[in-house]
């Protein structure tokens, strides 16, 4: 819709719009014989910022009584010391604008008007990462502000290919999404994909990054996350030069990366700023507390409830006394103690941070030591419940570990009904689940499964970064990270 | 709703199993060892269970009767709390009378139950019954262990006798147990089969003949005597035995072994080292002829020299394999003994001088 022309017009309707909400501060100034109105949003503006620069701009023409020749649109564009000026014409626009912290100026009989920036900071400043925190390396994170987050990737690549596709989602909110890119890196023709499914979101509203997730995500069925994301600058310019891309939502400190492929998720920031060597060692522990803390629920139950043969001798006797007198099948103690860790863990994220220390005696106690003695369960259940949630703690992305948690119990589950035979199947349909996977195009378990010769210098091992030559051919066609 | 669906198929297929195979570890009967008489008609079984009620490692004895092996478990089964286990079971030890008689319902009885692991070793229990063996054996093991077992030299699993017993040109032997003034010797005897029949014992020298052969014998000590009181006694290590084949019928048994002179008491010279090691040389050749020796008195190979000359020429087998037993007295192996010094021999004498 159009803006009226009449000033009168135009205060009567923004008002109605907003329903005379409380911080809608309109006022009128006469220049000349003409009168312009001003209008901006006190929470979102900066009084500071509209005092600065538009009372010292526009005070000069109010005393002044010399005619002006030109029109006043014209003169106040090109007077207004503000770098973020724009002529609107559409009540759409200016209801973006005021909602942004922009002020906006009309001019009696002028069908344009004036946008200028006057935004107050309504964000917390850069902090450290709480999700993802590492022993070496950067310690900035990203925020909720969209430019600060633009800005840390960009101070980090000075690179006019890094290229920032910004659209607004969502009817209500306008969420700020932007794709990043690095032009001659990424494959444009998925960056293309990305943006047209992107125009097709059509939500009132975007909260986080997590909205975005599900509109992208391809298989809606599987537990796993097909999108990585960080809160660490560090690890999105990394991701960057590989030739991956970069979601972005105003208001989430979380970047989404894509393709998030399943070995992504053991691999941290944190590898390669240590020494290659070392950090071979730390990615096979974890791929072993990965499958520690998939598996061993289930091999245990099945272990010791159908195939007790495979068990030493001295360990399976150790285990026979451990178990007199525990009334509950072993299959339920161990899914009681695991429900019971799942409720600590999730009390303990919600739990406000100074009662943080009172649930972890309280876990200790009921799961350590009086659930033994009280005869609920087993010692021997206590370590596998233990063992198998500190293993999952490996991994800092919520979504993959919960993804951990489900097929844990589905392992659980056929384990308790048919022993190892029932574990061999969860195990074929996990990996089925695994291969069946997409992640925007390529397969989940890429370069594993399909095995990508050159691509194996980062993904167990880790080679030295001068012979890490070539960037992975299943991202990019620009092959070359090192030049001769 | 199509994926409800399958949800609600594959809950229904889980739950009609109903865990067919599922045992709690504290209601299974862990029997560790077994002992097995018959008398007369009669088996007698009995089963060493350890005791999982406390800490205290303790086995106790069951025993029950019944006229066939499977009746008699069965016996125990109806007496015992808990579910027998079989799956860790370590030895089965077997009576005379049983092994005199006949093998053949004992193993039928083992290969058709799949619930037993073929992994267990078998031995013989000489002179006192099997039952009152494996009482003595638990009551002298204090550990929770099978640490008995580590102790015999020829020790023999179920799935190692079957193989001898089907294999053609090759009879079984089993390590037989003998109970004296509360110690247990468990490698001074082997018992010889024909087939699935004992038909011998062997002695203390024979053993280690057989054994030297089998090459399952790392270590020997054995005492020199060069005239009424000078007695040097010899430490073989590394004691190394390979049996070949020559022509279909020459056997060549070539024993290699590191040597040290442990102890002595007389003086030692140059030419005494010469003479130890002949006389040592001699000392072996006579074990291996005196184990080969009650092998032929018998009429049965235990040494598999018939399967050896069937691998290496099965149609020139074939031929002799109806008298394989008096063929097999023909065959007079070669033996070669190689004694390697260890370097620092002198040293050792010298000092074992001084020190005398």
């Amino acid at each position: 819709m159009k803006i009226n022309n009449q000033i009168n017009e135009v205060e009567k309707y923004i008002k109605n719009k907003y329903g005379s909400s409380s911080d809608i501060i309109t006022r009128r100034i006469k220049i000349n014989d003409n009168e312009i109105l001003y209008i901006y949003l006190e929470s979102v503006s900066s009084d500071d910022k509209i005092s600065g620069f538009l009372m010292k701009d526009l005070s000069k023409y109010v005393n002044n009584q010399k005619e002006i020749k030109t029109p006043l649109i014209n003169l106040l564009k090109n007077s207004i010391l503000n770098s973020h000026l724009s002529i609107i014409d559409t009540y759409e626009q200016v209801f973006y604008n005021l909602s942004s912290g922009y002020t906006i100026i009309f001019i009696n009989g002028e069908k344009n008007a004036i946008a200028i920036e006057t935004k107050s900071i309504l964000d917390r400043s850069i902090s450290e990462p709480s999700m993802e925190s590492t022993i070496r390396g950067p310690r900035d994170c990203f925020t909720e502000n969209n430019a600060t987050n633009i800005g840390l990737i960009r101070k980090r690549i000075k690179d006019p290919n890094l290229w920032f596709k910004e659209t607004k989602i969502g009817k209500r909110t306008k969420t700020k999404i932007n794709i990043v890119y690095i032009k001659n890196i990424a494959n444009i023709k998925k960056v293309k994909f990305i943006e047209n499914k992107l125009k097709k979101i059509n939500i009132d509203g975007i909260i986080d990054s997590g909205y975005i997730r599900e509109f992208l995500t391809q298989n809606s069925l599987s537990a796993f996350p097909e999108f990585r994301s960080t809160e660490r600058p560090d690890v999105a310019t990394a991701e960057l030069l590989e030739g991956k891309i970069l979601i972005m939502v105003e208001n989430t400190p979380q970047v989404l990366i894509t393709p998030g492929l399943f070995i992504d998720f053991f691999h941290t920031s944190e590898d390669y700023y240590q020494k290659p060597i070392n950090i071979t060692f730390t990615r096979i522990l974890r791929i072993i507390g990965f499958f520690i803390t998939l598996c061993t629920p289930g091999l245990y139950v099945a272990l010791t409830t159908f195939n007790q043969t495979i068990i030493p001798y001295e360990l399976l006797i150790s285990l026979s006394i451990q178990r007199n007198g525990v009334p509950f099948p072993t299959s339920l103690s161990i899914f009681i103690m695991m429900i019971v860790f799942e409720i600590l863990r999730e009390a303990d994220i919600r739990l406000p941070n100074a009662m943080g220390a009172s649930i972890s005696i309280v876990g200790a106690l009921v799961l350590g030591d009086a659930a033994v003695s009280a005869g609920i369960v087993s010692p021997i259940v206590i370590i596998i419940v233990a063992i198998t949630s500190i293993g999952s703690l490996i991994f800092n992305d919520i979504d993959f570990v919960n993804a951990i948690r489900l097929w844990r119990l589905i392992f659980l589950i056929f384990s308790t009904v048919l022993g190892i035979p029932g574990f061999v199947i969860a195990g074929i349909i996990f990996t089925i689940n695994l291969c069946s996977m997409e992640s925007n195009g390529i397969p989940y378990l890429t370069p594993i499964s399909p095995f990508y010769p050159k691509a194996q210098t980062d993904v167990i091992t880790r080679f030295s970064k001068k012979k890490m030559k070539y960037r992975p051919v299943y991202l990019t066609k620009n092959k070359k990270r090192i030049e001769d | 709703m199509k994926i409800l669906k399958k949800i609600i198929v594959l809950f229904i297929i889980f739950m009609l199993t109903g865990c067919f195979d599922y045992k709690e570890l504290n209601n299974l009967a862990i029997i560790t060892k077994m002992a097995i008489d018959k008398n007369g008609d009669e088996f007698e079984v009995s089963f060493s269970i350890e005791n999982t009620k406390s800490n205290t490692e303790s086995n106790i004895i069951y025993t029950a009767a019944g006229k066939s092996i499977s009746e008699a478990i069965n016996n125990i089964q109806l007496t015992l709390p808990k579910k027998i286990y079989t799956g860790h079971l370590s030895i089965i030890i077997i009576n005379e009378e049983l092994a005199k008689n006949n093998l053949n319902q004992l193993i039928n009885y083992l290969i058709k139950s799949k619930e037993y692991s073929q992994n267990f070793y078998l031995a013989l229990s000489k002179d006192k019954s099997s039952k009152e063996t494996i009482n003595e054996i638990s009551n002298l093991e204090t550990k929770l262990s099978k640490n008995i077992l580590s102790d015999i030299n020829n020790e023999i699993t179920f799935s190692d006798f079957l193989k001898t017993l089907i294999k053609p040109g090759i009879d079984p032997v089993l390590p037989v147990i003998t109970i004296k003034d509360n110690t247990i010797d468990v490698s001074s005897t082997l018992a010889l089969f024909n087939n699935y029949k004992l038909v011998a014992f062997s002695n203390e020298n024979q053993s280690k003949g057989i054994n030297l052969i089998y090459n399952k014998t790392k270590e020997m000590i054995i005492p020199i005597k060069s005239d009424n009181k000078n007695i040097a006694t010899i430490k073989l290590s590394n004691i190394n035995t390979k049996t070949k084949i020559k022509n279909n019928t020459i056997i060549n048994i070539n024993i290699k072994e590191n040597y040290t002179i442990k102890e002595i008491n007389y003086e030692i010279k140059k030419q005494t080292i010469n003479e130890i090691k002949n006389k040592t040389k001699n000392e072996i050749k006579k074990l291996i002829q005196e184990g080969i020796e009650i092998s032929k008195n018998n009429d049965i190979d235990i040494f598999g020299f018939g399967n050896m000359i069937y691998k290496n020429n099965a149609s020139y087998f074939n031929k002799i394999k109806d008298t394989w037993g008096t063929e097999f007295k023909k065959i007079n192996p070669n033996i070669k003994i190689n004694l390697i010094t260890d370097d620092n021999l002198q040293q050792t004498t010298i000092k074992e001088n001084n020190n005398s």
